[in-house]
């Protein structure tokens, strides 16, 4: 009984701590060092009991892993989601002492993926890469979802924020958001903003853009970022919001260029580009992240585990280090914090959506 | 340094033990997935790049190349054998290589398509180090305009696949180009024809079609026979290797597949394929014996098994010089760089010569090694036809639907290919050929988005397709195709007299 009560504790106390350093309603902008502290803050507040006993009860009891783990990702192998997962799916394999194997279910939004992990048995065995994509935007851009993103999932943690910039084709003379603005304005026809496909984050910011200035901008579709990229680079179309993995590339080999940051805080990468509140329009705000879930119902000592194993990984220097290498920032919420900012999300996007109309399911 | 200096330092660095023994890894492991349908290289690389992390960046670099052209080997041995080709790359392939197996010709075909992939992969690796700066804009000229008169060029050599029967040919497209319209529609996110089912929202899978068409339906005939009585063991007739006539004949197929498949590689999206269709249109029209293609006709092995490989080295360059991935593979290739903190660009060619030429070089020697590896498979492999038919049957369907299921892990894609596992029985009894089909399901989806972006862009008017002078060629060069089975009997009439005079 004892046991029990103690791991009890550790999670509602993990989940305070959690929650009470993420205050400020934007995620995307809080500082490193905020986030650091937040993540130390949770683990002496579970940490000290988990440094006793814990680990080892908690493991008797439910025998937590007892096989090597899925981690179930939702986008193609390659990109910036699939590399955090691969990140933390190394890390958690080190940790947890079983291999936890990274499987690629790509297609529709997450919802192919996120439907088996909603099913699966909830042991915590396996689990979901869950995402903006998937968790932020799917439960309020689609009507029918074979799940609901709350009831059927246990979310454990988040892992990786990845704010979104502003990248322009660079022959534009514009150098910021407002002579971008002008300069669509002046433009018959107005610009053309390009999207990883519809529904997808980058239109959704796109269209948010859009409504807060209201430059004038056509949306064009690519299947994937990297086509979308790549004709922006060739000036076929003129501008896209993403973060910064699909744009890097192009933005070094100079060929795009950023124009503004959908953070609050302005970019480490590029500290000389201004943030969209900056720039007057503080309502335009995006971000890319990613956290674990599983199925709805797994015992709340292996919830703990899996969120105070992502705390530690999250703050490993190498992990932070490689995920600012694509733009990210390991950022750790606990369970309830996590599910409290998806809730966040999906109420922001939904307004876009019904705001903009221009996605029709 | 010029490319030759540069290419001499990279051999210094891939002729390490430690990097040969990157290079023979990854290209082993590209074989055996080559050789499985289904499981791609794009896969397999993203599993290995975990492992790789804290390996040396340019020993990892080489194999994971290794493995993504070693998989462009083996996808032509399933083709060949059990008709079931492994990745869109490998349809055509299976026309006449399969024919060349039934005609007992199974040891040249594979022994054919390894030569020309050696060539042609060597070949192109010299055309990576001599152009690949030359050549980096050009990905970038390729607009949605470009692309869908591309689409539309490589469309018309569809036409030349029909077979003996146009309207029948025809027909097979159409239906094709028909299911590529299903699932969600990417410029207005409206789904269409999806019947609310979730697994067609992303559209029908390639593999499944390809499996289905293929492999299920030849074990429907081939059930077929055995009921009838009819099957009998495919008789190796010949030598194994190939005679001095097939060698002949696939010379020069091989180097004109190598040149459409370097450059068609170079430009993002369907490069592999689309190279291997017009090798084969190319081949047919050039052949003096036409009506033979599809029966066994070695040239249709060579130039299209020599474009697929040619369109790898092809693929480095957008990759090296702008990083910009083509394809699935190169995609999970460009988040290796990244992942090691490399950027590709012009810039990683000043930065970090030891890696890009060391990587060049390293599939020179790649190549060598594929080579040397294949070869003595094909005997192998060629025994598969011996097995007596009630046990190559169940063997061919467990390995499709191993094929299917490794891909996404979904039974209802099992149900779908038994689906055109009927439809391509039913395409066989009435002599409808199936690769039309396939290809405009291939071509179909992307030509549709190309075609809506660039009116889009244009703001709903046509006249961008004629803007740039790459349009207009591809037009012409559509409109030419076309038009020469109509006007080269005219021509020939209008000659001949005079040639006889």
């Amino acid at each position: 009984m004892h046991r029990i009560d103690a791991s009890r504790m550790q999670r509602r106390r993990a989940g305070q701590a959690a929650r009470a350093c993420t205050m400020p309603s934007n995620l995307a902008a809080i500082p490193a060092a905020t986030l650091r502290a937040a993540f130390a803050a949770s683990l002496t507040a579970a940490g000290t009991l988990l440094a006793t006993a814990l680990p080892s009860t908690a493991i008797a009891q439910v025998a937590f892993p007892e096989r090597p783990l899925r981690l179930i990702v939702h986008v193609p192998p390659g990109g910036a989601l699939d590399f955090t997962a691969r990140v933390v799916g190394q890390k958690l394999t080190e940790s947890l002492g079983q291999q936890v194997l990274v499987e690629n279910r790509p297609g529709a939004g997450g919802i192919a993926a996120s439907e088996l992990v909603s099913k699966a048995t909830p042991d915590g065995h396996t689990l979901l890469l869950s995402s903006s994509t998937s968790h932020g935007v799917a439960p309020v851009l689609y009507r029918k979802l074979p799940y609901d993103a709350f009831r059927d999932f246990t979310h454990i943690s988040l892992v990786a924020v990845l704010p979104a910039l502003m990248a322009i084709n660079a022959d534009l003379p514009a150098k910021s958001v407002k002579e971008f603005i002008a300069l669509a304005k002046a433009r018959p026809g107005g610009f053309l903003f390009a999207s990883a496909g519809n529904g997808s984050g980058p239109q959704l910011m796109g269209e948010q853009f859009k409504l807060a200035t209201g430059a004038p901008m056509t949306h064009v579709p690519y299947k994937g970022a990297a086509a979308a990229v790549t004709d922006i680079a060739s000036g076929q179309v003129h501008v896209m919001f993403d973060s910064l993995p699909s744009l890097i590339s192009q933005v070094k080999a100079g060929r795009l260029r950023v124009i503004a940051a959908l953070s609050e805080k302005r970019a480490a990468l590029f500290p000389d580009v201004q943030t969209m509140t900056e720039a007057g329009y503080s309502s335009v705000e995006g971000s890319i992240w990613t956290g674990l879930s599983g199925p709805a119902g797994i015992p709340v000592a292996v919830v703990d585990r899996l969120a105070n194993e992502s705390a530690r990984i999250v703050a490993m220097p190498d992990v932070q280090e490689r995920f600012a290498g694509v733009g990210g920032t390991a950022t750790f919420l606990g369970p309830a914090a996590y599910v409290d900012f998806i809730r966040r999300e999906n109420r922001k996007w939904a307004e876009v959506i019904k705001a903009s109309g221009a996605v029709p399911d | 340094m010029d490319a030759f200096g540069h290419l001499l330092n990279g051999f210094a660095v891939a002729a390490q033990p430690i990097n040969l023994a990157y290079v023979f890894l990854g290209c082993l492991l590209g074989t055996v997935i080559g050789v499985l349908p289904g499981i791609g290289p794009a896969a397999a690389i993203a599993l290995l790049l975990p492992i790789t992390y804290g390996i040396e960046p340019t020993s990892s670099l080489i194999m994971l190349c290794g493995i993504y052209y070693g998989a462009m080997y083996g996808g032509s041995t399933t083709s060949i054998l059990i008709n079931t080709p492994g990745e869109s790359s490998s349809v055509m392939t299976a026309l006449d290589g399969y024919a060349m197996a039934r005609n007992g010709r199974a040891g040249a075909a594979l022994a054919i398509s390894a030569i020309a992939s050696f060539i042609a992969g060597t070949i192109s690796v010299v055309l990576l180090t001599l152009l690949a700066v030359p050549l980096a804009g050009v990905a970038l000229k390729f607009g949605p305009a470009e692309y869908f008169t591309l689409m539309l060029f490589a469309m018309t050599s569809v036409a030349a696949l029909t077979g003996q029967s146009l309207s029948k040919g025809l027909l097979s497209m159409f239906i094709g180009l028909m299911f590529a319209t299903i699932g969600i529609d990417l410029q207005s996110g409206q789904q269409r024809f999806t019947f609310d089912l979730p697994e067609l929202q992303d559209g029908i899978g390639f593999i499944v079609v390809v499996v289905g068409l293929f492999a299920i339906a030849e074990v429907f005939s081939g059930l077929e026979d055995l009921i009838r009585g009819r099957s009998e063991i495919i008789r190796l007739s010949g030598r194994l290797w190939l005679t001095r006539d097939e060698w002949r004949r696939s010379v020069m197929p091989i180097l004109r597949g190598t040149g459409i498949g370097f450059f068609k590689g170079v430009l993002p999206g369907a490069g592999a394929t689309i190279a291997t269709i017009l090798s084969y249109s190319v081949e047919r029209m050039l052949s003096r014996d036409k009506a033979k293609f599809g029966t066994g006709m070695i040239e249709g092995v060579a130039g299209p098994e020599a474009a697929n490989n040619a369109s790898t080295g092809g693929a480095m360059v957008p990759l090296l010089t702008l990083g910009i991935p083509g394809s699935g593979s190169t995609a999970v290739l460009l988040a290796a760089f990244i992942m090691y903190g490399l950027q590709p660009g012009p810039l990683l060619f000043e930065k970090r010569p030891d890696l890009v030429w060391g990587l060049i070089a390293s599939m020179y020697i790649g190549n060598l090694m594929l080579l040397i590896l294949n070869l003595p498979l094909v005997g192998v492999f060629v025994r598969l036809l011996y097995i007596p038919i009630g046990l190559l049957l169940p063997m061919v369907l467990s390995i499709s639907a191993i094929g299917i299921f490794a891909v996404n892990g979904n039974i209802f894609e099992l149900y779908l290919a038994l689906g055109f596992g009927v439809i391509g029985y039913v395409f066989r009894k009435m002599a409808i050929p199936v690769a039309p089909l396939v290809l405009s399901l291939v071509l179909g989806g992307m030509m549709e988005q190309s075609f809506r972006q660039a009116m889009t862009i244009s703001g709903a008017d046509p006249g961008v397709f004629v803007r740039s002078p790459i349009c207009i060629a591809l037009l012409a060069a559509s409109a030419l195709a076309l038009s020469i089975p109509f006007v080269a009997p005219l021509l020939r009439r209008f000659f001949t007299p005079r040639a006889a005079a």
